[in-house]
């Protein structure tokens, strides 16, 4: 690797960047994105009248109509010039076509191409109405073939259940994966590696709304490889506050902000790598896809980004504003409990507790104060003799 | 590990991969036989996206039953799961309603050109009778589509493959009736009218589920048909089929060209990045990544339940940056415990390894928690993806904690020594950020004090 000057400023940046510091940042934009999303649903909602519209549920779970147009021959040999025609047809009525598929019947003048669209309301009679409008519409259209449209109603291709099977499968894992990590890491890493995950949940639900995706049973599979791939980044993270933290077992005022910084530095050369591994072959697939891959396609991307984010920039100081305040409260409560204690450190308790519901914000901005200005580079030291976490 | 043996294992290494990337794409005829190979690539099940496949289309006899929306929508579930069962997991069952006013029953099934094929999955919807004589006209002891809940393929006591019968409350009492009455008799099993096979009562039974076993055992073949036509006698409707149409990809018909073509050049990529960046290292990776890749393939090919659509394949290329992400961890720490140490290269290496298992295996299995909780609680297609994701995790962390390692000591023997090599470096006395890399600033002054 080749030291440039704008590699070498940009290390520097990285080698002295605090996700702790900017947490206030960081967390304001989830936000955006669910306002923004927010602001779609309700604009698409009230102009079309239908939210279930808004959020794009597809027609694996919706239903809709299936026009099958028979030409015959024609249907195979001719099958993008008649695709075309009948899709203009279609969308001059105003419906929006999820897929067409060409039917091969062993006698070939069954043959036939089939569109997929969304029905426009959930009044049956409205709905029939207009299919009854499109099959004349088509019927004029080829008129030297005989009664060749027909369209009938389709129920939801995805069984009722998926959705509700995924949010429960969703949740036993969420409950299942709380286990392992307050197992293998601690009480907060738990909870932070949870609320990391859920905001995924949630940021890939807002960018789908925003990206117009309709969701589909494929869709929900897309959307638990990005979330099973961004808590692996979190765990990954932890682990190095893990390493870090060994030395410091039973030590008061630990500086988790401080630990926090450093892993995130130390695993970021990584982050950035397998970042882009991860998307390079998704990125070529929407290129070279068609628009239907690419619609797939450009969330998963996005959520990509978002999953790292989420690891990099909200899991970690979340952590550490976590695991702070659940030091104070604990030692708080041994305090009460404690006939005589040592006095020693008292005046670094009068800063203000934090509860549970310490926000990230709080915290950073505390760290912040702390940090000597003129020096841009924090170094941590561990001392042999005491080892606490002290700043140089 | 000699100069010697390490050659040997790394040719061994390279004779597989290219040996199972050649068994993937070649295809060939078994000599004296009339069996064709083909190569497991291509027999990859894919999805109604990707591929197409088969389109059936069933009208709903009406009845005088009443009631028959619910039974309806009992028998597209039971079609569903039939079809689930038999691996065909992207198969969809929709319903809908013709011309006439009767409701419709369409199935479709991926990846199946032959019409016939279907009804190999989903056995012909029929009626099922059990009678006490060999007599057409005889009165029923149990009908299948007011009795029988599910037929399925299990093993009785000896291990030999049986078929299992379960029923709901009113065939339980009815089944307990007829057990009673035909003790150590005959029952006949009719099926559309027409006598399918006899099954001997050998005891009273009660509890409403039973196997049917033979005295020498079934085939599994043989018992996955008898419960496949069991099974479609649950239906609580009849079905005439009305359509037969082959179906193309609902992607269109370049989709999975496409996802080839992407997934070729987003590897190559990784590979040459892996190069570029970790040299020696990123070589040994580049091997297990191609070990991953064909195990991955051939296991996508030989498990059933996956059947690839555009997820899937997005599943898949995702894995691929996973098992990479596996490589990067270790050799980072390799590289932070080679800078930061006087370490020799071997044992940087291996300290690296040792240093960074915990966090590959938690990362992992966090993961594959959540393919398990997926595949167990998941339906449908939902199954199928969490089964790939599965196979991924478990490969990627083999690759990367077996194959990178078994290559990196192989590496050893050849070349110990080049700094150039693995692309190492130790760190200079005096602190110079712009040769640091820029992860491992700070952790130096904690690596160093640890040492």
């Amino acid at each position: 690797m080749k030291n440039t000057g704008n590699i070498k400023g940009f290390r520097n940046l990285c080698a002295n960047f605090s996700v702790n510091k900017h947490a206030k940042w960081f967390g304001m934009v989830p936000f955006a994105i669910i306002i923004i999303a927010v602001i779609v649903i309700i604009a698409v909602g009230a102009t079309s009248g239908s939210y279930t519209d808004a959020v794009g549920i597809g027609i694996d779970f919706e239903g809709g109509t299936l026009l099958t147009v028979t030409l015959g021959k024609d249907a195979i040999d001719n099958y993008d010039k008649n695709v075309k025609i009948v899709e203009d047809a279609l969308r001059e009525e105003g419906v929006v076509i999820s897929y067409v598929q060409q039917q091969r019947a062993e006698n070939i003048d069954d043959s036939a191409i089939t569109f997929r669209y969304k029905n426009i309301s959930n009044n049956d009679t409205e709905v029939m109405e207009l299919n009854k409008k499109i099959e004349n519409k088509i019927n004029s259209i080829y008129e030297h073939i005989e009664d060749n449209a027909r369209a009938e109603s389709v129920s939801p291709t995805a069984a009722a259940d998926l959705l509700s099977k995924a949010g429960i499968a969703l949740a036993v894992s969420v409950v299942l994966i709380l286990i392992y990590i307050i197992i293998r890491f601690t009480l907060m890493s738990g909870f932070a590696a949870i609320i990391a995950l859920i905001h995924d949940v949630v940021i890939m639900f807002a960018l789908t709304v925003i990206c117009r995706v309709q969701i589909n049973s494929s869709y929900v599979a897309a959307m638990i490889t990005i979330i099973a791939y961004s808590i692996n980044n979190t765990i990954i993270i932890f682990d190095r506050c893990r390493e870090y933290l060994k030395p410091l077992k039973g030590q008061r005022n630990i500086d988790y902000a401080g630990i926090g910084d450093e892993a995130v530095r130390a695993t970021f050369t990584r982050s950035i790598y397998t970042t882009f591994t991860t998307m390079i072959t998704v990125i070529f697939l929407a290129i070279l896809g068609g628009d239907a891959i690419r619609e797939f396609c450009v969330p998963i991307i996005l959520g990509l980004i978002a999953g790292m984010f989420s690891s990099v920039c909200l899991a970690t100081p979340l952590w550490a504003a976590m695991s702070k305040s659940f030091d104070k409260t604990k030692e708080k409560y041994m305090k009460r409990n404690a006939v005589t204690y040592d006095k020693k450190d008292d005046e670094e308790l009068s800063v203000p507790v934090y509860t549970g519901s310490a926000s990230e914000s709080q915290e950073p901005k505390k760290a912040g104060e702390k940090q000597p200005k003129e020096k841009g580079k924090v170094v941590y030291k561990y001392s042999k003799k005491n080892t606490t976490f002290k700043k140089k | 590990m000699n100069k010697k043996k390490s050659i040997i294992v790394l040719s061994v290494v390279g004779v597989f991969v290219i040996l199972m990337a050649l068994f993937a794409v070649v295809s060939f005829p078994i000599g004296n036989s009339v069996y064709d190979y083909t190569g497991y690539a291509k027999t990859i099940k894919l999805g109604l996206d990707m591929s197409g496949g088969i389109s059936v289309v069933y009208e709903v006899v009406p009845d005088e039953f009443g009631d028959l929306d619910t039974r309806v929508q009992g028998t597209i579930s039971s079609l569903q799961s039939l079809l689930v069962q038999k691996g065909y997991t992207e198969s969809t069952v929709t319903k809908g309603s013709n011309s006439n006013g009767n409701a419709t029953i369409r199935v479709e099934v991926p990846d199946v050109d032959d019409p016939e094929r279907v009804l190999d999955l989903i056995g012909r919807p029929a009626s099922l009778e059990f009678k006490g004589e060999d007599d057409k006209m005889a009165e029923n002891l149990i009908v299948g589509r007011d009795h029988l809940e599910n037929a399925y393929v299990t093993t009785d006591e000896s291990g030999n493959y049986a078929v299992g019968l379960k029923f709901n409350d009113a065939g339980t009492t009815a089944f307990a009736k007829a057990t009673t009455d035909y003790l150590n008799k005959q029952i006949y099993i009719y099926i559309d009218g027409e006598q399918y096979t006899t099954v001997k009562v050998n005891s009273t039974i009660t509890n409403g589920s039973a196997i049917i076993s033979n005295s020498g055992g079934y085939s599994f073949q043989d018992a996955s048909e008898f419960a496949t036509r069991l099974q479609s006698g649950t239906f609580g409707v009849e079905l005439n089929k009305t359509e037969e149409r082959n179906i193309s990809a609902t992607l269109g018909a370049g989709a999975i060209k496409t996802a080839l073509i992407a997934g070729i050049v987003g590897v190559a990529i990784i590979f040459i990045f892996l190069i570029l960046v970790y040299r020696g290292l990123g070589i040994a990776a580049d091997i297990a990544l191609c070990v991953y890749i064909v195990l991955l393939i051939w296991f996508c090919a030989v498990l059933p339940w996956v059947q690839l659509t555009l997820p899937g394949i997005a599943g898949i290329l995702l894995s691929i940056g996973m098992a990479v992400d596996a490589n990067v961890i270790i050799f980072e720490r390799i590289k932070d415990e080679y800078r930061h140490t006087n370490k020799p290269i071997p044992t940087a290496i291996k300290d690296g390894f040792k240093r960074s298992t915990a966090a590959i295996i938690d990362g992992n299995v966090t993961t594959l928690i959540g393919a398990i909780v997926l595949w167990v609680l998941g339906s449908s297609s939902i199954v199928g993806f969490a089964v790939t994701l599965f196979i991924g995790i478990i490969l990627s962390m083999f690759s990367s904690l077996v194959i990178t390692r078994l290559v990196l000591k192989c590496f050893m023997p050849l070349n110990s020594k080049s700094e150039k090599f693995y692309g190492l470096k130790r760190k200079k006395d005096e602190e110079e950020p712009e040769d640091e890399n820029l992860s491992n600033i700070s952790t130096a002054n904690l690596a160093k004090e640890e040492a």
